[in-house]
């Protein structure tokens, strides 16, 4: 039990707006276990987002508990050890690439005397070690990304978490990343990441659930995932994807 | 402590980017021409000298007042509104320190506003008394504690409400707090004979920083003595109302879902 | 032929003569009439006392201005201006200003060159100028009191002679003198203001004439009442608006800046607030550990 990195015991979340109240999340039970790369699918509304902000302590669930690495969800702790990266990256934009990267550094509580040399790493890490001094708004989407990931990296974080990573970039850059993700993995990184591109899932993913409705599908290894038992063949994600999510009753904007 | 520091750091480097200071070089110049618009002659030249002071210290108060409604209402909104505050938020920073770091950037800039309009003053005072009048900038230093107060509940309101609506908070807090006792005893009870009116106005008063203590333009103007041990006293009960600002900042912020 | 046509129009001519030298003497005399210089009053604050007569000694206040607005003199309640109704003493225009004036009846008066100063400058006034004054009766008779700063007492000899009742007194009953916090927030100003809303009956305290002076509600303005410069001041404004200036007065007075222990008062409300900051804290300390709050 100890060696997970993520677990969620029948989390719940409702949103209550004027107008009317959404059950986002239904009671998710879910267990991650270190060392993988974790995908997460699911239609837009289905509580992706809400998940991921309830991972990194950014919302209290209604009910149930969260654990990381065996630390309450949401406490300091916990965010200690997560790096996070959300969908939308309006950094300040105005900030030099290093300067922004050794304030991020002092928050996550980084000391003084590692600063320099964790940022220099991270930025390294992602390619842009050549780029430190250069200010953000000049950095092309692909790259703004990688400084997003290097940002994520600079508390020594062991599980990582991205919300969309590669949304919005060219095969090329999406190839790199994800290559990047594979790498990190390898050095004992735990990472979460949600995505629309099934097929990027598919290729780097230890283990994937879907999401849908509020209700997570399935959940577990991608092989034994995909193993359809009524016809004994191996679906594709996609294929998985459009069986489990029926056509949906309301989205939800987390 | 140094995650607070270096967040301020960051949000001052951007309202300064916001460049919310060309409006105090506005101010500066007309402080600075201040003594051409008075026709000294017809007052008396003592007098010119202290409505000259007196205005141009009014015109400080009230001017940093609105700069600090201003930029303390529009920080926390502007970062929620781009969604930057998502990665900030998920490391392991509590509440209350986002909230001090808006904060802690918004009175830098405040000081270095209030400290280039005091200079200005000076400079445009000493062209019409030949000597340097540093006393004027005590005046000023109250009147940014007295800023400060404000801004720091603009603060606190922001992280629930519009700036706008944080903004009028501000408002409130200023006007009421600096209403003197006396005006309530005087015109409310003795020349209107308002009960009511009076006793709202006094619990009002009494949940309300009480600002009055911050103008001293009178003793500097007309050069009257007082104890100084009275700064450290309202600086003291500035840095406690931001404090307490901030602490109940900390705990509606914490109820609240991102 | 000859006369009558002659005549009759020598006797038109005759009457027209006739009525226009009417008309004209008519004119002249009315220009004559009217054209006497008089003073004219405007009252503002009707009175209530018994009702000057010539001859009596009037204890007044008044601001002499200009036409041009330019402020010439002043006397006020704390040294009101005495004379002799109809005596030489004063202009003619000032003795009739005053004329039929109730005490406490406030008048603005404009009074002609012709019975002010004439053609003759004196002083700072202009030669043939018209002089603006604002003026109150005080009191009848001779300044029953010396108004001595110092020892201002809360009785109003005046209102007395006046028959009038000491309605302005209830407050004196309470002894407030030495009297404190009526304002418990310790956060207000250095002096204390014992103002006892609760024995207000609404009666017209904004204009407190000379003996009046001394009911302070409480605050000790003998300091006040011995500051030249201070006085000066206070001499110096208008005289139309007398509660503004009361106001002032005690504003400018009981600043917290001002007492020689203001900081200590105001430290008593740094740590009010400093306990109201420690319970806020223990509050959300409590409310993190349960859960109720985001970290």
């Amino acid at each position: 039990m100890s060696s997970l990195a993520v677990e969620f015991k029948d989390v719940r979340k409702t949103y209550r707006t004027k107008s009317r109240t959404v059950e986002a999340l239904k009671g998710i039970n879910l267990r991650i276990p270190e060392n993988q790369i974790y995908g997460f699918a699911g239609p837009n509304g289905a509580g992706k987002s809400t998940s991921i902000k309830i991972l990194v302590g950014l919302l209290r669930p209604d009910h149930g508990e969260v654990r990381i690495f065996n630390h309450p969800g949401g406490s300091n702790q916990a965010k200690r050890l997560i790096g996070f990266l959300p969908e939308v990256t309006l950094y300040h934009e105005f900030m030099g690439a290093l300067e922004l990267l050794r304030i991020h550094a002092d928050i996550a509580g980084v000391p003084k005397s590692e600063r320099d040399d964790r940022c220099h790493a991270a930025l390294a890490k992602v390619g842009l070690d050549d780029r430190a001094k250069s200010r953000l708004k000049e950095f092309s989407k692909g790259m703004k990304q990688r400084f997003g990931i290097a940002q994520a990296l600079v508390g020594d974080p062991k599980l990582l978490v991205f919300d969309e990573l590669t949304s919005g970039l060219d095969p090329r850059a999406q190839a790199s990343l994800l290559e990047l993700l594979v790498d990190l993995k390898s050095q004992g990184m735990t990472v979460f990441f949600s995505s629309h591109h099934l097929r990027e899932i598919e290729k780097i993913c230890d283990s994937v659930t879907i999401l849908h409705n509020g209700v997570l599908q399935c959940a577990g290894p991608l092989d034994s995932v995909l193993e359809d038992e009524e016809s004994g063949t191996r679906l594709t994600l996609e294929e998985l994807f459009n069986k489990v999510t029926m056509p949906e009753k309301e989205e939800v904007k987390a | 402590m140094r995650a607070v520091l270096s967040l301020a750091r960051l949000y001052f480097l951007g309202a300064m980017r916001r460049q919310a200071h060309l409006a105090t070089l506005f101010l500066a110049v007309i402080l600075l021409m201040l003594p051409s618009y008075i026709n000294a002659f017809s007052l008396g030249l003592d007098a010119f000298e202290r409505v000259a002071k007196d205005f141009g210290l009014t015109l400080i108060g009230y001017f940093g007042v609105g700069m600090g409604i201003v930029l303390a209402s529009s920080s926390i909104p502007k970062d929620l509104e781009t969604r930057s505050l998502y990665p900030i938020l998920a490391r392991p920073i509590n509440r209350w320190q986002y909230i001090l770091s808006h904060f802690l950037a918004t009175a830098a800039l405040l000081f270095l506003s209030f400290l280039f309009l005091g200079l200005a003053l000076m400079v445009s005072i000493s062209a019409l008394t030949r000597t340097v009048e540093a006393s004027l900038l005590i005046a000023v230093f109250s009147s940014y504690l007295q800023a400060l107060i404000v801004a720091s509940f603009c603060t606190a309101f922001s992280t629930v409400a519009s700036p706008a609506l944080a903004g009028t908070v501000g408002v409130f807090v200023f006007l009421i707090g600096s209403l003197p006792g006396a005006f309530i005893r005087f015109f409310l009870v003795e020349d209107r004979n308002n009960q009511f009116a009076a006793g709202a106005a006094t619990m009002l008063k009494s949940i309300v920083p009480n600002l009055s203590i911050y103008s001293l333009k009178d003793p500097i103007v007309h050069e009257l003595p007082f104890n100084h041990l009275y700064l450290v006293a309202i600086t003291l009960y500035a840095l406690v109302w931001v404090a307490c600002a901030i602490a109940g900042a900390g705990i509606m912020f914490g109820r609240r879902d991102l | 032929m000859g006369c009558l046509r002659h005549c009759r129009g020598r006797n038109h001519v005759w009457k027209k003569r006739f009525v226009r030298r009417v008309v004209l003497l008519i004119l002249l005399l009315s220009v004559a009439v009217w054209g006497e210089p008089t003073v004219e009053i405007e009252v503002l604050k009707e009175g209530r006392g018994p009702q000057l007569q010539v001859g009596q000694e009037a204890q007044v206040g008044y601001s002499l201005t200009l036409e041009s607005g330019k402020i010439i003199d002043q006397a006020t309640a704390i040294k009101p201006f005495a004379f002799e109704v109809g005596s030489n003493t004063v202009i003619r225009g000032f003795s009739q200003a005053v004329t039929g004036m109730k005490v406490g009846e406030r008048r603005r008066v404009v009074v002609p060159p012709e019975l002010g100063y004439g053609d003759k400058a004196a002083g700072p006034i202009p030669a043939n100028s018209k002089l603006l004054f604002q003026i109150e009766l005080y009191g009848i008779g001779p300044a029953e009191h010396d108004h001595d700063a110092a020892g201002h007492d809360g009785h109003d000899h005046e209102h007395e002679t006046a028959g009038h009742e000491g309605h302005d007194h209830e407050q004196e009953a309470a002894g407030h003198e030495g009297h404190d916090h009526d304002d418990e927030t310790a956060e207000h100003e250095g002096h204390d203001h014992s103002y006892e809303p609760a024995g207000h009956e609404g009666h017209d305290h904004s204009y407190e004439p000379a003996g009046h002076e001394g009911h302070n509600h409480g605050v000790d303005l003998t300091e006040a009442f011995q500051d030249e410069d201070f006085l000066a001041k206070r001499n110096a404004r208008d005289i139309t608006r007398p509660a503004m200036y009361e106001y002032l007065l005690r504003e400018f007075y009981t600043k917290p800046w001002r007492a020689k222990d203001g900081y200590k008062k105001v430290g008593l409300s740094t740590l009010h607030v400093f306990g109201v900051l420690i319970l806020l804290i223990a509050f959300s300390v409590a409310a993190t550990r349960k859960g109720y709050l985001s970290k």
